[in-house]
């Protein structure tokens, strides 16, 4: 048994999308891991994980049960618990024997068996597979022993869980061996491929580590079709008036009609004001959103009610592909409303949509991106500030516990660093504190954790979290709070990357405990950072009112504005309090990290910026 | 030591929220970008957005070595034919030229606008990029002085030496 070799070949369907600013897309759930935005509509994940069974000759729906794959009984796949992120049975999907030490994060459980096949690679593919392109860990000749399974298991796998693989023998039930690593390792590697060594556990009997286990290679990719776009710029006329002393306010609401008769909202333009001719901003509809071309929509036109109940000025039944017949043909297609005299009967309305833009565009992914050679080089200032108490009391939020139990401060560094750290190459993170007073006793807003005057980059989280613990001893709490000066730093650095490479991006993890001293200085580095390759990270820690923060965080659609009138160009900041997170049990990496993808994407679309192998194809064309 | 002369792309993308005594405009909105009193570009008028107009028009405008801050003004014309201001904002040279950032860099700048009575209306959003065009190299040389030569064969990319002076951009 000690030269089985594996390959499993999962396909993670990792549907990202955009989420349009402003737009809210109803009925759908969004799921996001670590850099990852995967939003996913219900209905789409059953049916593709109940295709995906079908073609391997799985019973639909029955995802628990065994069974053999077409041609080779010996070589079997047993799929048990996929446990999708923001189920509520996740918790239970944190099995604990299987890792030495327990994240706090959320884990996507699959657990798999097969037993060697040494026949030569004869199997006919399932045409499902064959769809795949160039699969880059496939076997080569020489390898006889590795066995292909013939089956590609459809799941959608949370980036900022651990996938885990269980081998098992299937026909004793024999365990070979696990192996567990984070999302975000695989999806890094340029192959998108990552090999595991298998490992034994204590209390599944036998010696850990002596034996070979053989290794278990996982392979992500995402669906081609998250890449197609199409943006439109909807134009309405001659809408009716439904608002008593001024005219409509309206605004567009496009819906899928999915196959079960029933519609989901995928796009909403926003409102434009007392205007019966309007036209709306370019809306953007991915693949992932509107299905195929000839996909049944329903294009809605409502008055917009501040109350929330929108009044329906009309709607058209259409598709991507009739809005793209309407441009072409430069024509309109009239609105329609049920009438009121005839049950079943629509009456015509003198409204019309207009399409004045239809362009078909890639959509490059956040995993595009990191997988070509972009980078996020993660960044850390911590709060030395007196509110957090007197580090020496256990009940300081910088206390550090002698029995290992990690403090908040420590928590926040070990969750976020420990995804973030495979999208930076060099693991080499800056790391500053502000708020305390250093050896020279000056109170520094932004001094080098590490206590060296020189270099403020330490290596790895390890080197983080040492930096953190050895400054506790060698800087005093001071105050007061302001961030300004580390944003500063950490825009620097942003910018003078400019200068030598544009495929870098810095996310900078701001730990605080407190209320900013100064609102407005904070704003003013924020609204200058804005501009830069740079997204900020805040984790507020204790009991404080936080409220400033969702301020910087401009969630709420109001842009930060700098004291001379500059406007932040776009949202840098997401703030998260780590108590609420606790109490929410959404993890708060998962909370964190929600928004990043969608910034690092904004700032590269905006500059037209691809990623690198886009660069390279067009070079030798 | 001067900023030498250079281009500015600049486009104009858009405005938000723009009122006429309190009240939102319906129509025929434009801007005027101004780098001296006498250089500047307008926008079409936007007959469409009303209060959210968009122009997404490109300029090119010259920017001489002694000009701190470029003007940007939003202007409605009303049915009779009469100009009003709406808003304007001064954009400081050094958000988009300054000591970190290299030259061609695309910025993505957005300004509050105020009015005559220096109240907010409104934002206008831009992205300006500084070009050094290659066949304006040469005469830029002189005012650059010998500090510059080593950076100068790059001049037309990545940018060398633009940084320095302007840092000092401030004091002029």
């Amino acid at each position: 048994m000690s030269d089985l070799r594996f390959a499993f070949y999962v396909r993670a369907i990792l549907e990202i999308a955009r989420l349009e600013a402003g737009v809210v897309t109803e009925g759908s759930k969004k799921f996001v891991g670590d850099g990852l935005e995967i939003k996913h509509l219900e209905e789409t994940t059953e049916r593709e994980v109940h295709r995906a069974i079908d073609l391997v000759g799985k019973k639909d729906g029955d995802m628990s049960k065994s069974s053999r794959s077409k041609d080779n009984d010996e070589v079997v796949t047993l799929m048990r618990g996929v446990h999708i992120i923001n189920d509520s049975k996740h918790q239970e999907a944190q099995p604990k024997k299987t890792n030495p030490n327990p994240k706090p994060l959320l884990r996507i459980r699959r657990t798999m068996g097969e037993e060697q096949n040494s026949s030569p690679l004869t199997k006919e593919r399932s045409p499902f597979y064959g769809d795949i392109p160039s699969h880059p860990v496939t076997p080569a000749p020489d390898v006889a022993l590795t066995s292909e399974i013939d089956e590609i298991l459809d799941s959608c796998l949370d980036a900022a869980g651990y996938v885990e693989f269980l081998m098992l023998k299937l026909n004793e039930q024999d365990f070979l061996g696990e192996g567990s690593c984070a999302l975000s390792e695989i999806v890094t590697k340029q192959s998108k491929s990552l090999t595991l060594k298998l490992q034994r556990s204590n209390t599944q009997g036998g010696r850990p580590g002596v034996k070979n286990l053989g290794t278990v290679t996982v392979h992500a990719e995402e669906t081609v079709a998250s890449r197609q776009a199409v943006e439109l710029i909807l134009r309405c006329s001659h809408l009716n008036n439904k608002d008593l002393f001024s005219k409509s306010d309206p605004f567009l609401r496009i819906s899928r009609i999915i196959e079960s008769g029933g519609s989901i909202p995928i796009c909403k333009t926003e409102v434009i004001n007392n205007n019966l001719s309007p036209t709306w901003r370019p809306v953007c509809l991915t693949m992932q959103q509107f299905g195929s071309k000839d996909n049944p929509l329903i294009i809605e036109c409502f008055d917009f009610n501040s109350s929330g109940s929108h009044q329906l000025i009309g709607k058209i039944q259409s598709s991507v592909a009739d809005l793209e017949k309407l441009h072409r043909e430069k024509t309109g297609t009239h609105f329609h409303v049920a009438s009121s005299l005839h049950k079943d009967s629509m009456k015509r309305l003198k409204g019309q949509l207009f399409v004045d833009n239809f362009s078909e565009k890639t959509l490059y992914s956040f995993l595009d991106y990191v997988s070509s050679g972009f980078e996020l080089n993660f960044m850390v200032a911590v709060d030395f500030t007196a509110s957090n108490g007197n580090p020496q009391s256990p009940d300081s939020l910088h206390y550090i516990d002698p029995s290992g139990l990690l403090n908040a401060y420590q928590k926040a560094i070990v969750e976020v660093g420990e995804v973030i750290q495979f999208y930076d190459s060099d693991k080499r993170f800056p790391a500053w504190g502000f708020g305390g007073r250093t050896m020279d006793g000056v109170v520094s807003h932004c001094f080098n954790l590490n206590g060296n005057a020189s270099e403020f980059e330490v290596e790895g989280v390890s080197g983080i979290m040492s930096a953190y613990s050895n400054a506790l001893r060698s800087v005093a709490l001071a105050g007061p709070t302001l961030f300004g000066q580390v944003i500063n730093k950490a825009a620097n650095i942003a910018s003078e990357s400019l200068s030598y490479n544009s495929s870098k991006y810095f996310v900078l993890l701001i730990i605080t405990d407190g209320v900013l001293t100064d609102l407005q200085e904070t704003i003013n580095s924020l609204v200058r950072a804005s501009d830069l390759p740079l997204s900020i990270l805040i984790v507020g820690v204790g009991k404080a009112d936080f409220k400033q923060m969702e301020v910087l965080d401009a969630d709420g659609g109001k842009r930060l504005e700098s004291s001379t009138g500059r406007i932040a160009t776009r949202d840098i900041v997401q703030f998260v309090p780590m108590d609420q997170v606790i109490a929410g049990q959404v993890p708060v990496v998962q909370a964190l990290l929600e928004e990043l993808p969608t910034q690092f994407l904004t700032y590269m679309r905006s500059r037209d910026i691809n990623p690198l192998f886009v660069n390279e194809a067009q070079a030798i064309a | 030591m001067k900023r030498p002369s250079c281009f500015l792309e600049i486009t104009v993308l858009s405005a938000e929220d723009l009122r006429l005594s309190k009240r939102s405009i319906k129509k025929n909105s434009f801007v005027t970008i101004r780098t001296t009193p006498q250089t500047f570009k307008s926008t079409c008028m936007d007959a469409v957005n009303g209060s959210y107009p968009i122009w997404d028009e490109k300029f090119e405008l010259s920017l001489p070595d002694s000009v701190t801050y470029i003007t940007v003004e939003v202007q409605c014309r009303s049915g009779a034919g009469v100009m009003t201001l709406i808003g304007a904002a001064k954009v400081p040279v050094s958000d988009f030229m300054n000591a970190l950032m290299p030259v061609g860099y695309l910025h993505f700048l957005s300004y509050r606008l105020r009015d005559r009575d220096e109240e907010r209306n409104g934002i206008i959003n831009l992205s300006i990029k500084a070009k050094v065009p290659e066949g304006y190299v040469r005469p830029v040389l002189p005012i650059l002085g010998g500090r510059f030569q080593a950076g100068n064969k790059s001049y037309g990319g990545v940018a060398i030496g633009i940084p320095v002076s302007c840092g000092s951009g401030n004091k002029f």
